[in-house]
């Protein structure tokens, strides 16, 4: 298990982290979102022990992880920078995670090259960013840790290799119990692929829940009031939270937070003349939850 | 275990294999220096051996064994020339060894590679270390052992044909690499192994604490020479300041221990000493320092720690800016400023002109760097603000360090129990030479000297007379000063100097009863030059109690000097030996003695030189001087000979007249020629001299008739 306790991270005088706390369930498959600069490369990083935080603590498996090389023994990080192994072919990419990690399996080595097919002997400069993406990530998985940290791991993937490739992460949790940590701006992938997400924004946790807690948690309600209502009239509606109210004519769209059941409480408490609850999408529940955390991003 | 089943060891073997082609270079280059160097010079000096052999039974030396000895000398050039050049590639390698290996340290992507690895910050910089060491510094091992293999070939020297090398036209160089083929490839040897290994561990700190390639080769190369030249500026200010000490070599050595500037300017300051003394000073001169060799291994170790420290301390966020350790970067600006101030105040201290451009160049250089670190201006007021600080302590430092003489450094005195025993060295009374000192072991002697030491720092002067003192101590350390003091000013000095030294009677003995006692002479000084008189035998005894019933009576300290006993000796290693003690007009027991006929078996007179451009007249061979005639009876024959006379078949005839030797003290009347530039001697016989003394008078009739005068020609008679 992943313990993040009340970490910060400074790069200079600006804050990366900020007392950021974060639990991570052994063999879960999390989904890191955020927006660009909120902190998911850092955080990443500092689970793999490449940075050392300024405040706060980092277990994993209740031991701290910078320096830990017995610890580090059971991580591999992909990082999002695509510059990473560029200097070598794929056979060396592999000798180099052999070299360095007992539980580098060849087997799973072979089984994933099987499906990807990729050069061996070119340079992984000559590799389109796509094929370096895969490289990585099949060498992740022969390394055969147990914990995997891929950074923007979909990115420049191809539809065929992203199914690829996630079959190949579910195939990983599922014969090996391995838990990934995926930090993406596909929310599409991390809907698909992942049991429970979290949004960190400014180096804070928006929140960290199981996927379908945060998707049953979230709504869009379509609806008609007799006369046109603004958030400030649901301020007695205490269950439940509008993050936003759109009035076209006479019928209004709300995003709630709330359960259903809530919601249909106070949609009758005020009248409503129908009420046509929606789940949300992650992504929309991802500009939603931004937009009320002050990331002013206008959503039609 | 097998050693590949350790992280450690799998990581160190990865690292090298990574970097396979830096170290094949490596390997080959250590290859071709100094093995290359000593297989041709081995070669060379067997092949100079066999014609030297075959020369001492077929003399003179054949045109083709001229040719081939300085074939054969010119190729040991060459190999020194390409050991350098390899040595030179051998630095670019350990400058980059560190750069390569720790690419973590400044590259991004190779950042997330590395530092992610199962393996210790400690275990990671360790492994990382010894793969650059293996790269850049081990391969020097094969280098030495390699080179002092084949060196071994040149068994033997061939230093007693120095003469022979310099007669073919052979230059320093070569002769040095021939003639002293050990001694060469040991500097060499020294001087290239120390300069990379140094460079290697500069090269690793930089790595360490910087986050980008191109500043960790930068600051690797800028930082030891701003450091030297901070040194060096101290030292010189220090000695600069210290008014009244001209030597003191603790402190002047100092910059020769740093490496890697300082490392590789002392060897090759020995080298380019080696190459102007005679062939039997050439191995002392070319031994390296152990004490900069042990001060490189201590900075090395010291570097190799601060590399650890740095690694330990630097966050991998910083990878990519400049400086990943921001307080290394500060320290540099501040040495940098500490070093312009240094030059400031050293060449500024008498003559402010210049000042100015100076202190904008500072200003100019300081912000740009900064400018260029920070790609901000708004730290500018910051950056001004440190830089008017740093200055001004620096300025303040520097001034406090040469006021106090390095904080009451240069008036130390050591305690006289811990003294084995004295050197002193004098230029007042006459002990004035360089070369030679008197040699006090006993302990009041001791004490006696120590005051006068003491007397010396209490009258320190800009200009006058040097006083040099060397203590040997009980521990087998060495302390030396050299102090000037004025004697017109400060008129005791001189006198108490003279008179403690000559109541000692190790001088006396030192002086007069010494292995060289029977080459003693006496020189008078005269209107217009100087008679020298060489003593015999029983002169020299006479004089040597004459000097002794000087001293008694106090003869020496009092009255104007009027000439000098002084004894001339060739020391055992080719240096010139002299003792020299002035005569005063009251010293009556030594002007008998040398007066007196029956004392002395030859003599010599040299006529000054009215003014300095007389004597450096650009269009003068040679100026004829002589002495004919009984003491007191001097007759100077001044004959000088133009460019344009030299066609001229009288001057022709005269020149043929003298020769180079020795001439005959007893026979002999000598005429000596003195070349203006030169300085060669050359004699004439009797017989001769009365013919050239004709041909004189007719060159001097042709002149006048021609209407073709020519300054100082003529005689002089007294």
């Amino acid at each position: 298990m992943i313990k993040i306790q009340n970490v910060t991270k400074k790069f200079g005088t600006q804050k990366a982290l900020d007392d950021l706390t974060l639990e991570i369930e052994k063999g879960c498959a999390y989904g890191l979102l955020g927006s660009n600069g909120a902190g998911k490369s850092t955080l990443l990083r500092l689970l793999s022990g490449i940075y050392i935080q300024e405040g706060g603590s980092i277990t994993i498996d209740d031991q701290p992880i910078y320096d830990n090389p017995q610890l580090k023994e059971k991580i591999f990080f992909v990082s999002d920078d695509t510059a990473q192994f560029t200097g070598m072919t794929l056979l060396q990419m592999k000798n180099f995670v052999k070299t360095f990690y007992k539980t580098y399996n060849e087997e799973v080595f072979n089984s994933l090259w099987e499906i990807l097919k990729l050069p061996m002997d070119k340079k992984l400069s000559d590799f389109s960013k796509g094929m370096r993406r895969q490289a990585v990530v099949i060498c992740g998985l022969s390394a055969c840790t147990e914990y995997l940290l891929l950074d923007e791991a979909f990115d420049g993937l191809d539809p065929a290799m992203r199914y690829a490739v996630k079959q190949m992460l579910i195939d990983a949790i599922i014969d090996r119990g391995v838990t990934v940590i995926i930090s993406s701006h596909n929310l599409k992938e991390i809907e698909e692929f992942c049991d429970t997400v979290g949004l960190i924004h400014e180096g804070k946790v928006i929140f960290s829940r199981e996927l379908d807690s945060v998707k049953g948690n979230i709504h869009k309600v379509q609806t008609s009031f007799e006369k046109e209502l603004g958030i400030e009239d649901f301020a007695d509606c205490k269950d439940i939270e509008i993050l936003s109210i759109k009035t076209s004519g006479s019928v209004s769209a709300l995003v709630i937070k709330g359960s259903n059941e809530d919601i249909e409480k106070a949609m009758e408490s005020k009248n409503a003349r129908f009420c046509d609850i929606i789940p949300l999408s992650l992504e929309e529940i991802f500009i939603y939850e931004m937009k009320g955390a002050g990331y002013d991003y206008e959503i039609n | 275990m097998k050693l590949t089943d350790t992280y450690f060891s799998r990581y160190f073997f990865y690292k090298l294999l990574k970097h396979k082609v830096l170290l094949i270079v490596s390997l080959v280059a250590n290859i071709l220096a100094l093995p290359l160097m000593a297989i041709i010079t081995s070669s060379s000096v067997e092949g100079i051996y066999n014609i030297l052999a075959n020369i001492t039974e077929e003399a003179p030396l054949s045109f083709e064994s001229k040719e081939a000895l300085a074939n054969l000398a010119g190729s040991a050039e060459s190999a020194f020339v390409i050991c350098i050049f390899v040595f030179a590639v051998l630095t670019i390698i350990s400058i980059a060894a560190p750069t390569l290996v720790m690419s973590y340290n400044n590259k991004r992507s190779d950042s997330d590679m590395y530092l992610s690895l199962p393996i210790s910050t400690k275990g990671r910089f360790l492994a990382d270390a010894l793969a650059g060491f293996f790269i850049a510094v081990l391969p020097l091992a094969i280098n030495f052992l390699g080179g002092f293999i084949f060196i071994q070939k040149a068994a033997g020297v061939l230093s007693e044909h120095f003469e022979l090398f310099d007669s073919l036209g052979v230059t320093d160089l070569t002769r040095l690499c021939v003639c002293n083929a050990y001694d060469m490839f040991f500097l060499a040897a020294t001087t290239g192994i120390i300069t990379v290994t140094a460079v290697y561990f500069t090269s690793l700190f930089f790595t360490c604490c910087t986050g980008r390639r191109a500043e960790s080769v930068i600051y690797s190369i800028a930082t030891p020479l701003v450091a030297l030249l901070t040194i060096n500026n101290l030292v010189t200010l220090i000695l600069n300041t210290t008014r009244g000490i001209t030597s003191w070599p603790e402190l002047e050595n100092i910059p020769a221990h740093m490496p890697v500037f300082g490392t590789l300017l002392a060897g090759m300051g020995r080298f380019t000493k080696a190459r102007t003394v005679t062939s039997e000073m050439v191995p002392e001169v070319l031994a390296f320092p152990v004490t900069v060799i042990i001060s490189a291994i201590i900075i090395c170790f010291l570097l190799l720690f601060a590399a650890y420290i740095c690694t330990k301390k630097r966050k991998a966020e910083n990878t990519g800016k400049p400086f990943a350790i921001e307080f290394i970067y500060k320290v540099i600006m501040t040495l940098l400023v500490v070093c312009f101030v240094g030059m400031l105040v050293v060449s500024f201290r008498k003559n402010q002109s210049g000042l100015a451009v100076t202190i904008l160049i500072l200003f100019a250089v300081y912000m740009a760097l900064q400018l260029f670190h920070y790609k901000s201006i708004k730290k500018i007021p910051m950056h001004l603000l440190h830089l008017v600080l740093t200055s001004a302590i620096a300025f303040g430092g520097f001034t406090l360090i040469g006021l106090s003489e390095g904080f009451g450094y240069g008036r130390y005195i050591p305690d006289t129990k811990q003294v084995e025993s004295i050197e002193v060295c004098e230029g007042y009374t006459g002990f004035r030479n360089d070369i030679n000192t008197l040699i006090y072991t006993d302990e009041n002697d001791i004490k006696k000297i120590s005051e006068l030491h003491k007397m010396c720092v209490d009258n320190k002067a800009e200009t006058g007379y040097w006083f040099q003192i060397t203590y040997n101590m009980k521990d087998g350390s060495e302390i030396t000063r050299r102090y000037i003091y004025n004697p017109n000013i400060n008129t005791n000095v001189g006198s108490e100097i003279k008179k403690v030294l000559l109541s000692l009677p190790a001088t006396v003995n030192q002086i007069l009863l010494n292995e060289h006692s029977d080459q003693l002479s006496g020189t008078f000084m005269l209107k217009e030059g100087f008679l020298t008189k060489e003593l015999s035998e029983n002169g020299v005894k006479k004089l040597a109690e004459a000097i002794k019933l000087d001293i008694e009576n106090g003869s020496f300290t009092t009255g104007k000097t009027i000439g000098y006993a002084n004894s001339y000796w060739n020391n055992d290693d080719g240096g010139v030996g002299m003792f020299e003690i002035a005569i005063t007009e009251n010293c009556e027991n030594m002007i008998a003695v040398l007066k007196n006929k029956e004392n002395y078996h030859s003599y010599q007179a040299n006529q000054f030189y009215n003014t300095r451009e007389e004597s450096e007249r650009p269009d003068a061979i040679f100026i004829a001087m002589s002495y004919i005639g009984e003491e007191e009876h001097l007759r100077y024959l001044r004959f000088h000979i133009r460019n344009k006379d030299l066609d001229n078949e009288k001057v022709k005839a005269l020149t043929d007249l003298f020769e180079v030797h020795e001439p005959d003290k007893e026979k002999n009347v000598s005429y000596m020629i003195e070349f203006n530039d030169s300085g060669v001697l050359m004699f004439i016989t009797a017989e001769n001299a009365e013919k050239a003394e004709k041909l004189i008078k007719e060159i001097e009739a042709d002149r006048e008739k021609n209407n073709d005068k020519v300054d100082f020609a003529g005689f002089y008679t007294r």
